[in-house]
């Protein structure tokens, strides 16, 4: 993958989970009714979160994966 | 439990080991083995983020307004692959331009401005004092604290101070002369601190695990996990409120916060210093995009546990401030061993961030604040002729002491009265105000000085005005500036209306004064004329990644100035030893010889330029430059001029090195022919050696016998007689069969091979073979099987030539088949488009490493234990070229001592015959009518 497509997708996760993040969609959590005994919201951020993370490591071992291919 | 004086032990033992870590550190440097190449240990570095904020203002923030807290943390995660880009290109213009801090960034950028680089220092500075000394703030509080633990019934305001300020005090100094030894090693700043780095990583993996231990704790064993604390929460109506957001103005705060510290990531004067300034490679990045928030989201997983469990424990108390819940619970549980490591990790998170905060600051003071103006001065340079190094290095010590004594200062009269948080919020604010210049400076080639300047002084004046203003009211300093809760009598201050708008205080400050910083930065860009010097830093900045290799060559530079001029200069701040060195460093890379007489060029100018500035910061090595060297104007024009012809060697650069490829391509594929030729010379030559050989053989039998035959024939019997003929006959029909061959097999080498093609059925060939060999199979006693498959494809092939092959295979099978049970397998069948002919015996088989050359001409099984083995040895080259005029392959598998398959196949098509002999059936009866 050369840098411009890497600085596309890298944007695109940023954007994609700053949406995430952030109003409105954290307002479907905003709610004081627990989940699973943990409050909404901060369930939902956590596992928001982690999958962010899943996807930048996934993300990122492809893309040195391909280099090195290449 | 009284600790005080295990406390202040374990404090000094701790500062003690930061020296040990260090010298570490800098001894595996030494040695070539520097830990900075670690991409893990530069991801941990970062985490110097997380201060004693984190540490117990993040539990105490969470107690008293919930989940903004976060803010902090998810706003550097969310954004983490777009300073992956961001930090890559400040990395690269840093490298190239030898900038150590963000003041000597910005300034850089707008050519090399001493006022930008002066404005951003200043802002800094009075930005980040305000945060060091609340981590003082933090760091005696907890040592009161654990120290005193009766300060958990009477509240940490009762406590009689004097004796406490001092323990502040010894650790301040105790900082300094950590921060003084091992943050001013070397003279140039762009040199790595090995040691300072080392000891930052160990503290940011204390003070994860110390929180972490404590979290455990408080939710494992104070309570019974997670859910337990979450139940007792949700009992109490206040808690469960903060675990969502305020609709009102909740989600803007959350989005601005967010926003805020993003910027302040990316901006702070030490995250500036170790993402970029301590930074080794730019493919650390790539793990660190993903390391940080893991960190950060570690780190955070105990905050609202701890915090919750704090407000259940502390019902009663309410004396007992939530900031310091991470060290009041392990007290009132009277765990002391964890009192204690809690209080470490604490103290690890206040004392990174002093650290690296404090050379960040010394290093701005020094090269954006004193430098310029001394270097500057007239009488300074005329008159000082000592150790310019010394004193350099004198100027940043003094920095660092400055720095952490006004800190000392701010925290014993200022900041006792403010929350962790709240300080740390408004040096967020500060910091924040660098984005549009340095985001704008490295993506926006139009962005200028003048921008640049009045957005910095707006923003900075509406955050001092609206953040630290009134601060210093509550502190007792101006206090008619607000009255009625409202600032000059008409700005209302109140969260939820603060400034105007409906948002609390620190969002809405940070949005007037960032909308207006980047207006103007916008505006003015836009509307005002850059001068020749930034245009040329804004195209270099901008386009970073392609004029990198080329940097000394991007900069513009005009005048008359003698090498001389210059070695002087570099004497004067370097040293002999060190302007040799850079001498001969500037000479290896441009393969030049400098002569003290002659001119110097551009290159040598902006080389030496460079070196300089990593020494007393951009600013002030151009004001030195201009002011030694004549200098003359260069137009914006000239500055294209330049720029275009460096990016012509860059692609002309480009194209050599493609060029230089492609020859060493070239001369690899000819180095590989001219083995391949030198291998045929070789077989041809043994080509030779064999035909006559082999011709000779028979040729010495044939004549042996005729001379018998002519000499004695009157003593030899008709019986003799007629088995020398038949020797005879036989030798000669050996030559013959040899003769053709070798005919053979150049006709098919010399292209003149003619073939008669018609459509065939494989099996068909295959059985007359087999009908030909019978004979010999069965007196070699071979078990023979055939799995012939029946199909609807044929072959175009020349059958002679085909039965040509499967003969040779044959004879070749039975050959070399086991001698005493033999076994024979041939097999016919239509895969993929073609047909697959096999030929499997059960004999020693073919080693792996002579399988293609067996059908090299004349190739004989190399084998001592054999006797010469029958044959010419051109059979199977002569099959291959057969097999290869029809467009076919062939092939051996073989393991050694497990038979071998001879297989070959030919490209087939669907069953015509059949179709044209109908066809031409109905012809003839249609003529026939």
């Amino acid at each position: 993958m050369n840098l411009r497509e890497t600085v596309k997708r890298l944007v695109i996760i940023s954007v994609c989970f700053i949406l995430l993040f952030n109003y409105p969609v954290i307002s479907l959590f905003n709610t004081t009714r627990p989940f699973l005994g943990i409050p909404a919201m901060l369930l939902y951020l956590a596992i928001a979160w982690a999958a962010f993370l899943v996807v930048l490591v996934v993300f990122m071992q492809n893309r040195s994966k391909f280099k090195r291919r290449k | 439990m009284k600790l005080g004086w295990l406390v202040i032990a374990a404090s000094v033992g701790y500062l003690a080991l930061l020296f040990l870590i260090a010298y570490y550190g800098e001894q595996r440097a030494k040695k070539g083995k520097s830990l900075l190449r670690n991409p893990y240990l530069y991801a941990l570095t970062l985490a110097v983020y997380c201060t004693a904020w984190t540490y117990y203002g993040s539990v105490g923030n969470a107690a008293e307004s919930g989940l903004n807290f976060l803010t902090t943390y998810v706003g550097p995660t969310i954004l983490a692959p777009i300073w992956w880009l961001i930090f890559r290109k400040i990395i690269r213009v840093s490298k190239v331009h030898r900038i150590t801090t963000i003041a000597d960034l910005i300034s850089t950028r707008y050519g090399k401005s001493v006022s930008l680089g002066s404005i951003v220092a200043v802002l800094c500075v009075l930005g980040v004092i305000p945060y060091i000394s609340i981590q003082l703030k933090a760091i005696s509080d907890s040592f009161m604290l654990i120290a005193n633990p009766d300060a958990i019934a009477t509240g940490l305001d009762n406590m009689n101070k004097p004796m406490f300020m001092d323990y502040t005090f010894y650790i301040t100094l105790g900082l300094t002369l950590f921060t003084i030894f091992y943050g001013t090693r070397n003279v140039d700043a762009t040199v790595k601190q090995d040691g300072m780095v080392t000891a930052i990583a160990f503290e940011s993996l204390l003070k994860l695990v110390a929180f972490l231990v404590v979290g455990v704790f408080i939710t494992y064993f104070a309570f019974d996990g997670f859910e337990d604390i979450f139940k007792r929460a949700s009992a109490n109506p206040e808690l469960s409120k903060l675990m969502t957001l305020d609709v009102s103005t909740g989600y803007s705060d959350w989005f601005w916060l967010n926003l805020l510290s993003m910027m302040a990531f990316m901006f702070l004067p030490r995250q500036f210093h170790v993402s970029i300034k301590e930074n080794t490679s730019e493919r650390h990045l790539d793990k660190a995009i993903w390391l940080f928030p893991l960190y950060l989201l570690v780190i955070n997983i105990f905050v609202i546990p701890i915090a919750f469990g704090g407000k259940i424990l502390f019902a009663d108390a309410p004396q007992v401030i939530a900031d310091t819940y991470v060290l009041a619970i392990p007290i009132s549980y009277s765990k002391a061993g964890l009192a204690i490591f809690a209080y470490l990790g604490g103290f690890a998170a206040g004392t990174s961030m002093i650290i690296v905060s404090t050379i960040a600051l010394s290093i701005m003071i020094s090269n954006n604040l004193i430098l310029p103006y001394l270097v500057a001065n007239k009488w300074f340079t005329r008159n000082y002729r000592g150790n310019v190094q010394r004193l350099l290095l004198n100027i940043r010590r003094g920095s660092i002491l400055a720095v952490l004594l006004l800190s000392y200062f701010y925290y014993s009269l200022v900041s006792t009265r403010f929350s962790i948080v709240s300080i740390g919020l408004i040096s967020f604010v500060a910091v924040a105000q660098f984005a549009p210049s340095v985001l704008g400076g490295i993506f926006w080639k139009e962005g200028n000085k003048k921008g640049a300047q009045a957005g910095l002084i707006a923003g900075f004046s509406i955050w001092f005005i609206t953040l630290v203003l009134p601060t210093m009211v509550q502190v007792g300093v101006l206090p008619g500036l607000i009255q009625d809760g409202k600032l000059f009598s008409f700005i209302p201050l109140e969260d939820g209306n603060a400034f105007g708008l409906a948002m609390n205080k620190i969002p809405a400050a940070l949005f007037w004064s960032l909308s207006l910083n980047a207006f103007l930065y916008v505006v003015l860009s836009i509307y005002t004329r850059q001068t020749s010097k930034e245009r040329n830093q804004a195209e270099i900045f901008v386009d970073i990644f392609k004029y990198s290799k080329e940097f000394e060559s991007t900069i513009a530079w005009k005048g008359t100035a003698f090498v001389k001029d210059i070695k002087n200069l570099l004497l004067h701040f370097m040293g002999a030893k060190k302007t040799e060195e850079t001498f001969r460093l500037f000479q290896t890379r441009y393969d030049v010889v400098l002569k003290e007489q002659e001119r110097a060029n551009s290159l040598l100018v902006n080389f030496s330029e460079g070196i300089l500035a990593g020494l007393i910061g951009p600013a002030s090595a151009r004001i030195l430059v201009s002011s030694t060297l004549k200098e003359e104007e260069i137009s914006t024009k000239e500055v294209f001029d330049m720029l275009r012809e460096t990016q012509q060697i860059v692609s002309v650069n480009k194209v050599l090195q493609e060029k230089s490829e492609e020859l060493r391509k070239a001369t690899e594929e000819l180095k590989k022919s001219n083995e391949k030729l030198r291998k045929l010379d070789h077989l041809k030559d043994e080509f030779i050696s064999t035909v006559t050989h082999e011709m000779r053989t028979p040729i010495t039998s044939i004549r042996a016998f005729s001379e018998i035959l002519q000499d004695n024939s009157d003593h030899i019997t008709p019986e003799e007689r007629e088995q020398f003929f038949d020797t005879i006959i036989k030798e000669t029909e050996r030559m013959d069969r040899l003769i053709t061959q070798v005919l053979e097999l150049e006709k098919f080498e010399s292209g003149k091979q003619e073939l008669y093609p018609e459509e065939l059925e494989i099996n068909d060939l295959i059985r007359e073979s087999i009908s030909a060999t019978r004979k010999l199979i069965d007196k070699h006693n071979i078990a023979l099987t055939l799995d012939l498959q029946e199909h609807d494809y044929h072959v175009i092939a020349d059958r002679d030539r085909i039965i040509q092959v499967i003969l040779n295979l044959l004879s070749n099978a039975i050959k070399f088949c086991d001698q005493q049970q033999g076994e024979l397998l041939l097999s016919s069948y239509y895969i993929d488009g073609e047909v697959k002919v096999k030929v499997v015996d059960n004999g020693r088989g073919v080693p792996e490493a002579i399988q293609e050359s067996i059908f090299e001409v004349f190739y004989q099984v190399p084998d001592q234990n054999r006797k010469k083995p029958k044959g010419s040895g051109l059979g199977l080259s002569i099959c291959q070229k057969i097999i290869e005029h029809h467009n076919g392959r062939i092939w051996v598998e073989s393991e050694e001592g497990k038979g071998a398959i001879f297989a070959f196949t030919l490209p087939a098509i669907f069953k015509r015959r059949e179709q044209k002999k109908e066809e031409a059936e109905s012809e003839k009866s249609i003529n026939s009518r």
